[in-house]
């Protein structure tokens, strides 16, 4: 009970910080959008999350963990705010030219389409693992090709361009960065934890092209797309748990997502701390996403 | 909007579609080492509609692999393996029909030749006995036709495992229930994936799901709504005319099975010339659609697609005359190996004594092109709103349970306060606890929207919070509420309680509503209000040091998550009434409640019923609520140990002290109040009082624990504190300042306290108060003063 407690004391301290950001850093940070201009790996951009280092650091001694697991988008690594299907359709342009290039032109617009058909797909056709299916993005694209009959050797080029466009949408999280530091000196574990269809061999990728130093890089990475057990079902938790021979409740999860990864956590008796995304920002991927189903027809 | 197509034409989007799809899903799943099979006999046409799209792109096609089964070869097959649910199953299938012909037409032959002796078999049948009491009747004829269809079960599975290898299955086929793959799961091991035209599931949210996909549609079976982005769904409401296309017209698998030489390959594969013209002519089209179009852009394909579906929706859901023509002119062969066949329109007359057209539509394949043979309108459906996925995934589904026994009076009011909510996304399940079934039956066939209610018969009572429980486990909904039958919502109750649920990031793990109290009665068939007036008022958020002393809210107005109840172990079925109240305390001590100031729930009350059917628990079972004090704060004392066990059993504690400080102080006011002579009476009260709950009663024994042991948690700490600033406070200071003399308790070492208490000891001496004891009660513990305890 009193671990309980103190646990939502947390969760309410872990939001509350959030009123106190530092608007001027975080926009600084989003302003980062102009990296995105820049050719890939030329400098590592980096930002500050919205609660803070100290927020983290806070947590991190109340509850002493033996294990620390991050999220990775939108936490370690934050993204701007441009919506998803806007990412998918700027990725689906740079595609185009190289299947124009190729002599299989596909227009972006039928890409665009075909891909959001294929994911849908593929979540469905993924077999149940613990009541959740995860698709990883080779199932997306061997499906989303055969539909558009692209040849099967150009997905290799054709993810490199996602991974690519993804690595400029990207900065590293300053305060998380400088978390993982102070936590490597007390010897804690730190592991990269996302509920995403790339897979962890797509994220290093991602960092090789954003230039991320080594200190995130050389960390553990899990993603669901391979082990098909995801934070939002609590099960990507226990699966850690077992391999690193812990108990839930000697993890500390960062997250920035309440619904999908901080309750399931917390009700898998992990100590988990929720960094929001800025209202600000999810306001402007919402709005983004009306302007380009405006622009599409979608 | 005029749609001068003809279904020929609308097929050939569609399937261009579909195949486009198929190829795409068939990809991925052969990327994790799934082979596509196609059923014999829809699936096996399937498979030559994909190889025209990949003909188009100037490619050689695959060959398409038939898996040759029938849902009567994978039945009989079942039975090698898992008899009593073959049985059962062929039961549900054949039961009802007479054996003999039914043998003759579903087994005859395949006992033949698998050298089973039918000498004499077939006239041993009964003619007029139904397969299902034939094949339990214990006769010598029956014995001979199971151990018959034991041999083929073994020849049937042998012969399915050769063909399937061990290689992970995509099961191509048109789909539906995917009841073919449900059997393969008891005859194979491998891991199979069902790729289909359209699925009809299970009820959204329950448990038996089989691995699958429907590449155009899946809808909830016998669902009364249409979605507006997905209007191929109507071929759920008319699924033989996709059914009746795809499938050659030759012998069925289990007809020729396994006379292997006369049942090639050739003979259920898709040859057009086994196809009849008006089949022809269809798939005529659809082969020459995609030849031209499968090279379109892809938005085009979806376009021409939409298009075409919207148009097939309109002729299937609300049919001219012209398309009763175009979609109904065929006959079907009755399922499951039947001989009989049937129109799939009945002509407009009676076809026995008391038929009527509305038994005919009921009757028919094809419902609402039977209703306009009729001239009757078309069933009307709700077209709801595009759900996107993110839409789906962020609107929770509500398990709304109503517990009932006999009692459908009640029953037919709590459904519809369920039927007129505004909020969609629910499950209804009646769990009828030791009721008789036929009442229930009733009443729940009545409500409008079959496909979200449920109904489940306990033969006999579990008892509510078991019947509850019961219920629960049945589905996988995200949101549970409790509705009973005598109760009731206003209808914007989910609405605003699951939104309410959903704002500030799931702040909450429950929501309770405001209620209000509804007096009634129950004079013959009718239920008569009396009066009505809010419900506890007072309440206005849910406290666990509240709770302590009284349930605070009724089942009617409390929605609460799953995991919530997952993880503090559902309703206590140990528990005849009250149970809620058990389960709210667990519930509020590990979890969050938000309080709506609406009132929204409707808590129904007759107090003038002792007894019986009618009666409220709270009012028949009034002497149950008594014993239940008791029992309750011993499970937390003895027999639970799950999460809050010490908060609770405190707060049911301080709820016992709170509740006899109420007393005490109404007793006094009144004394006081009644008469100036009543000085004695007053003292008398308030000596009794001190020493029931300070010297004799449970303080003592707490406050003594605390100090002795030092061993109570922080949260027992917590609550003590907040029983003695909001209570203890308030009785002493009464008793006190009253102008009784109290006394000094023995436990209580005055002297000690006085003695490390110089300034106490000063006042005491000036007269300002009566004793070091008054001190620390009224002052001393709040400040957390060293208190001094006798020694034993």
């Amino acid at each position: 009970m009193a671990q309980l407690k103190n646990r939502r004391k947390e969760q309410s301290a872990g939001a509350s910080p959030a009123a106190k950001a530092k608007p001027a850093a975080t926009s600084a940070a989003r302003a980062g959008k102009s990296e995105t201009a820049k050719p890939a790996a030329a400098k590592l951009a980096t930002a500050k999350s919205t609660a803070g280092y100290a927020t983290l650091i806070n947590y991190y001694h109340e509850m002493r963990p033996k294990l620390v697991t991050l999220d990775i988008f939108d936490t370690v690594l934050l993204r701007d705010d441009i919506s998803e299907r806007r990412r998918f359709f700027e990725i689906a342009k740079l595609q185009e030219e190289l299947l124009a290039k190729s002599g299989q032109p596909v227009a972006a617009i039928d890409l665009l389409r075909a891909r959001l058909a294929a994911a849908e797909l593929a979540y469905r056709f993924t077999n149940h693992v613990n009541g959740s299916r995860e698709a990883s993005v080779d199932e997306i694209y061997i499906t989303m090709i055969a539909m558009l009959r692209i040849k099967r050797s150009l997905y290799e080029a054709m993810l490199d361009i996602e991974l690519r466009f993804e690595a400029r949408s990207l900065v590293l999280n300053e305060d998380i960065s400088r978390f993982i530091k102070t936590v490597q000196q007390d010897d804690v574990q730190v592991v990269l934890l996302t509920d995403m269809y790339l897979r962890a061999e797509d994220v290093r990728r991602i960092f090789t092209y954003m230039n991320v130093p080594a200190l995130v890089t050389e960390l553990d990475l899990i993603s669901s797309a391979e082990t098909k057990l995801p934070k939002s079902n609590g099960t990507a938790f226990a699966l850690v748990a077992e391999r690193f021979k812990l108990s839930t409740s000697d993890i500390m999860h960062v997250g920035d997502n309440d619904a999908h990864e901080i309750w399931p956590a917390r009700r898998a008796g992990v100590n988990a701390l929720h960094l929001p995304r800025p209202r600000r920002l999810e306001m402007a991927r919402k709005a983004d996403l009306v302007k380009l189903a405006d622009e599409l027809g979608l | 909007m005029q749609h001068p197509r003809g279904v020929a034409d609308l097929m050939g989007p569609i399937f261009n579609y579909y195949a486009c799809r198929l190829e795409g899903v068939l990809a991925g799943l052969a990327a994790n080492g799934y082979q596509p099979m196609f059923l014999t006999r829809g699936g096996v046409t399937l498979g030559h509609i994909l190889n025209a799209r990949i003909r188009a792109f100037s490619t050689s096609a695959p060959p398409v692999v038939p898996l040759q089964i029938s849902r009567v070869v994978s039945t009989i097959a079942r039975i090698y393996f898992d008899q009593d649910k073959a049985m059962a199953q062929l039961e549900a299938e054949i039961g009802h029909e007479l054996a003999q012909p039914i043998f003759q037409s579903l087994f005859e032959k395949a006992f033949l030749f698998n050298g089973i002796d039918i000498t004499g078999l077939i006239e041993a049948i009964p003619p007029e006995e139904p397969f299902g009491r034939f094949i339990k009747s214990g006769s010598s004829a029956a014995g001979r036709v199971s151990a018959g269809l034991r041999k083929l079960g073994e020849v049937y599975a042998t012969y399915i495992k050769d063909s399937v290898g061990d290689q992970p299955l995509a099961l191509v086929d048109t789909g539906w229930a995917g009841s073919i793959q449900n059997s393969l799961y008891d005859i194979i091991d491998n891991p199979i994936f069902g790729v289909y035209l359209g699925r009809e599931m299970p009820m959204k949210g329950t448990r038996t799901q089989i691995e699958s996909i429907g590449l155009l549609f899946d809808r909830v079976a016998g669902s009364d709504e249409i979605v507006l982005s997905h209007p191929i769904e109507a071929i759920s409401e008319y699924r033989h005319l996709i059914e009746h296309l795809l499938e050659p017209n030759c012998e069925t698998v289990h007809t020729v099975f396994p006379s292997f030489e006369g049942f090639s390959t050739n003979l259920v594969v898709a040859d057009l010339k086994r196809f009849n013209p008006a089949q022809r002519k269809t798939l005529d089209a659809i082969h020459k659609y995609i030849k031209q179009h499968a090279k379109d852009p892809y938005s085009q394909i979806v376009a021409a697609y939409e298009a075409a579906a919207e148009v097939l929706a309109e002729k299937i859901l609300r049919p001219s005359q012209s398309d009763l023509t175009d979609l109904g002119s065929f006959t079907l062969t009755s399922d499951f190996g039947k001989r009989r066949s049937v129109p799939v329109l009945l002509p407009s007359q009676d076809r026995f004594d008391g038929d009527t057209s509305e038994r005919r539509v009921s009757d028919a394949i094809w419902t609402a092109g039977q209703a306009v043979v009729e001239g009757l309108s078309p069933k009307p459906y709700r077209t709801v709103e595009r759900k996107s996925a993110s839409a789906a995934s962020t609107k929770p589904l509500v398990q709304v349970v109503t517990r009932t026994k006999d009692r459908p009076l009640f029953l037919r009011r709590a459904l519809e306060s369920v039927a007129q909510q505004t909020y969609g996304d629910y499950i209804l399940t009646v769990i009828n606890d030791g009721g008789d079934p036929a009442p229930v039956d009733k009443v729940t066939s009545t409500f409008p929207y079959p496909a979200k209610i449920k109904v489940i018969h306990n033969p006999k009572s579990l008892g509510m919070e078991a019947a509850s429980n019961k219920a629960i486990a049945s589905t996988t909904s995200d949101l549970i509420i409790i509705h009973d039958d005598d109760d009731s919502w206003e209808p914007a109750f989910l609405d605003e309680a699951v939104t309410a649920l959903g704002e500030g990031n799931l702040k909450y793990d429950a929501i309770v509503t405001q209620s209000t109290a509804v007096y009634e009665e129950v004079l013959g068939d009718t239920i008569k209000i009396t009066s009505t007036e809010q419900y506890m008022p007072w309440v206005e958020r849910v406290d666990l040091t509240d709770l302590g002393a009284q349930n605070l809210f009724p089942p009617i107005a409390f929605l609460f998550t799953r995991s919530a109840y997952d993880a503090i172990g559902g309703f206590d079925e140990e528990f005849r009434v009250l149970g809620d109240w058990d389960f709210n305390l667990r519930f509020v001590a590990n979890y969050r409640i938000g309080f709506l100031k609406q009132p929204l729930a409707n808590y129904h009350h007759r107090p003038n019923v002792a007894g019986g059917a009618a009666a409220n628990s709270i009012y028949g079972g009034r002497n149950l609520h008594s014993e239940f004090l008791a029992v309750l704060r011993h499970k937390y004392a003895a027999r639970w140990t799950g999460p809050g066990r010490d908060a609770i059993f405190n707060v049911l504690s301080a709820g016992q002290v709170r509740a006899e400080i109420a007393n005490l102080r109404d007793a006094m006011q009144q004394m006081k109040s009644s008469s100036s002579s009543s000085a004695d009476a007053v003292r008398h009260c308030a000596i009794a009082a001190c020493y029931s709950f300070v010297e004799n009663g449970f303080m003592r024994s707490v406050m003594a624990d605390l100090l002795k042991t030092r061993k109570i948690s922080d949260s027992s700490v917590s609550t003590l504190k907040a029983i003695s600033e909001r209570d203890i406070r308030q009785a002493t200071d009464l008793i006190y300042l009253s102008g009784v003399n109290v006394g000094l308790p023995s436990f209580f070492d005055e002297a000690g306290y006085l003695r490390a208490h110089p300034d106490v000891a000063t006042i005491v001496k000036d007269g300002q108060i009566s004793s070091g004891f008054e001190h620390f009660v009224r002052w001393g513990i709040h400040e957390q003063r060293e208190i001094y305890v006798r020694a034993a």
